[in-house]
């Protein structure tokens, strides 16, 4: 068989294209090692149906008939989740597509580690539904590049008490406020285009940690005379700045 | 529902069949191995990888001719990775329109040097004249692209028209149009680690806005842009727009990164105060002004000793270096020498800062005079201070008009 596999309400079933999610569930889960999962909602709403789905090693992608979209467009390619609609499984990418849920907690991860990485993607949960994911197990982790989490109203993700989420943002990536609940805490690793909002409902520990550092950031004085020696980090310069005139007097 | 490969195998023979009823064509099957073309792969909707290597054996999923390989391509639903194998004969894309919708492409392992931008490596696919593309959502890994085309090889009007460069490079050659020509909103290009031009000549030309996020060391060359249309670079710290561009519309740098976002370990803490941990925070304290002003609001009456203490105090924000001027003006009384004095926090001889002043009053039995004392001072810690200025008079008295000393500190 083969590793794609193409959702197309309202297209014509024929090769690895599928207009039902739950017969093309059948072959995804018979396939082993990594698969990837094309999402097409040009022809009709791409709906995930009420059931528990197991998307273990699977990459979703935008169907090129779709405006992919990045953050904060998002494009039009949507995924969206019904009520009654779970998932299971570990390793899962989210590439230029947007996932929404529209009723019950879709992904409930309890296992060691939970690896979710969104990629030119976003994640929310819409109005009057729960957060799309429930962190109940240590260790979680989403890793986010060019992407965002949630619209920065509702909760996409509870975290029980005892359990850490972590995060990595690069690449512009985002946290929105309030996308965090539960009793848990989080730990947000971000570099310098990252941003995590600090506003998050958890009531657990709120670490942000930066990635980039000054000592690692090259500084390139327009006019090196200004400087004795020349710094060339950032964090050279500034503590030059700070030292100047140590010696007493004029 | 989709289609599955079914089959009986028996010690004889092997049967297919497809799971909706369709048959699979026949094809050899000799004692050991079944053999089944690329296009009946593809109907399965089994093949979406495919490997482009000119000069090499035809095999499987292997090509040699461009225009077979892209029927099959074609063909294939959802995503799909082409591999180009330029390790024998250089990889060029022939005249004629291609559809390449969905598709990474990438470089072969048999290729020396699939390569990182700035060296680029080896993996060179060349488009050749009067050579097209069509479609959305394409992405280059660890590949060269570039055009030898008289006219743009991808031409893009879609809504969203999204390019995603990992660790590649787009170039236009010699004599060449703009690889890329984008005609309707909305482009996008990702650069991760990639690099759009070679400084020289324009890849794009733009009659719109052009998104471009440029990460992890990316860059877009000089001349790379054309065209009367925007363009919008948003870019991370490592990552650059060379602003020498020949687009005739709006050009935006957007920085990503941000000094609120990157940490500061100090290199010397006892320079700090308190200790910065971000980069914005540390240029905040640098840039305040951290200074003691203020003249006496009240006149100290005629005595033999008159001491003014400041009310205003300064603590320590960086350096701890502060630069200390007060200037007082006495009228004295008596013939009599002035002494003036400048301490720190109290009147006693650890907290005294040089120099003294002296005044000689040997003649006048009333006189005004003036003394300006300034040192820079090293604050003992992160407490918040004042200056005091001391005058004695030899003999008779000194006193001190309101508005008559003037105390300034500032830190370094």
């Amino acid at each position: 068989m083969s590793p794609t596999f193409v959702f197309r309400p309202g297209g014509v079933a024929a090769g690895n294209v599928y207009t039902d999610w739950a017969a093309m569930m059948v072959d995804v889960v018979a396939e082993p090692g990594p698969k990837w999962i094309e999402v097409d909602n040009s022809l009709a709403p791409a709906n995930v149906p009420a059931g528990a789905w197991n998307v273990a090693d699977c990459t979703f992608v935008a169907s090129p008939n779709v405006a992919p979209g990045p953050p904060p467009g998002y494009g039009t390619c949507l995924l969206t989740w019904l009520d009654g609609a779970t998932i299971l499984g570990d390793n899962v990418r989210i590439q230029n597509v947007k996932f929404a849920n529209a009723g019950a907690t879709v992904w409930t991860a309890g296992a060691l580690v939970t690896y979710v990485e969104l990629w030119n993607a976003f994640v929310v949960s819409l109005a009057g539904a729960a957060p799309f994911f429930s962190f109940v197990a240590t260790f979680p982790l989403l890793i986010l590049y060019n992407s965002a989490l949630g619209d920065g109203t509702h909760n996409v993700a509870t975290i029980t008490a005892g359990v850490t989420l972590a995060f990595r943002l690069h690449a512009n990536s985002n946290v929105q406020a309030h996308a965090l609940a539960g009793a848990g805490s989080f730990a947000a690793f971000q570099d310098a285009s990252g941003l995590f909002n600090p506003t998050q409902d958890n009531t657990g520990t709120h670490a942000a940690l930066l990635l980039d550092d000054a000592r690692r950031v090259s500084s390139s004085p327009a006019v090196p005379a200004h400087w004795s020696p020349v710094p060339t980090t950032t964090q050279g310069a500034l503590d030059q700045l700070a030292a100047r005139l140590t010696a007493a007097g004029f | 529902m989709g289609r599955k490969l079914l089959s009986v195998l028996t010690p004889d023979s092997l049967s297919l069949s497809l799971s909706d009823g369709g048959n699979v064509p026949s094809q050899p099957i000799d004692e050991n191995t079944l053999v089944l073309s690329p296009a009946d792969l593809v109907a399965l909707g089994a093949r979406p990888v495919f490997v482009f290597r000119p000069g090499g054996v035809p095999a499987g999923n292997v090509y040699t001719d461009w225009p077979t390989m892209m029927a099959d391509v074609v063909v294939q639903q959802g995503p799909k990775w082409i591999e180009i194998d330029s390790s024998i004969a250089p990889a060029l894309v022939p005249a004629g329109v291609w559809n390449i919708a969905d598709c990474t492409f990438s470089t072969s392992p048999n290729v020396t040097a699939p390569g990182p931008p700035p060296g680029f490596g080896t993996g060179l696919l060349t488009w050749s004249n009067g050579a097209t593309a069509t479609g959305n959502l394409l992405a280059l890994r660890n590949i060269k692209f570039a055009s030898a085309s008289a006219a743009p090889v991808l031409t893009s009007a879609s809504l969203v028209t999204y390019v995603d460069l990992y660790n590649s490079l787009v170039v236009s050659n010699v004599g060449a149009a703009p690889f890329f020509s984008f005609t309707a909103n909305f482009p996008l290009m990702t650069l991760f680690n990639s690099n759009l031009g070679d400084g020289v000549r324009n890849v794009v030309t733009t009659a719109v806005t052009l998104a471009l996020r440029l990460y992890e060391n990316s860059g877009v060359a000089a001349h790379a842009l054309a065209g009367v249309g925007a363009f919008s670079s948003l870019q991370d710290d490592t990552s650059t727009t060379n602003p020498t561009q020949d687009n005739g519309g709006t050009q935006t740098i957007q920085l990503l990164s941000a000094a609120s976002r990157m940490s500061f370990t100090a290199g010397v803490g006892g320079n700090w105060q308190p200790v910065p941990a971000t980069v914005n925070v540390a240029l905040d304290q640098l840039a305040a002004p951290n200074v003691l002003a203020e003249v006496n609001a009240a006149p100290i009456g005629a005595a033999g000793t008159i001491t003014y203490t400041s009310v205003a105090t300064i603590a320590k924000k960086k350096s701890g270096k502060v630069r200390v001027s007060i200037s007082i003006s006495v009228t004295s009384s008596g013939i009599a020498g002035l002494d003036f004095r400048m301490y720190r926090d109290t009147v006693s001889g650890p907290n005294q800062l040089p120099p003294h002043g002296f005044e000689s009053n040997s003649v006048a039995l009333a006189g005004r005079f003036t003394c300006t004392l300034a040192w820079v001072d090293t604050l003992p810690d992160t407490a918040a201070h004042v200056y005091v200025m001391q005058v004695i008079a030899d003999a008779g008295t000194v006193a001190l008009a309101n508005g008559d000393c003037a105390v300034v500190a500032n830190e370094l």
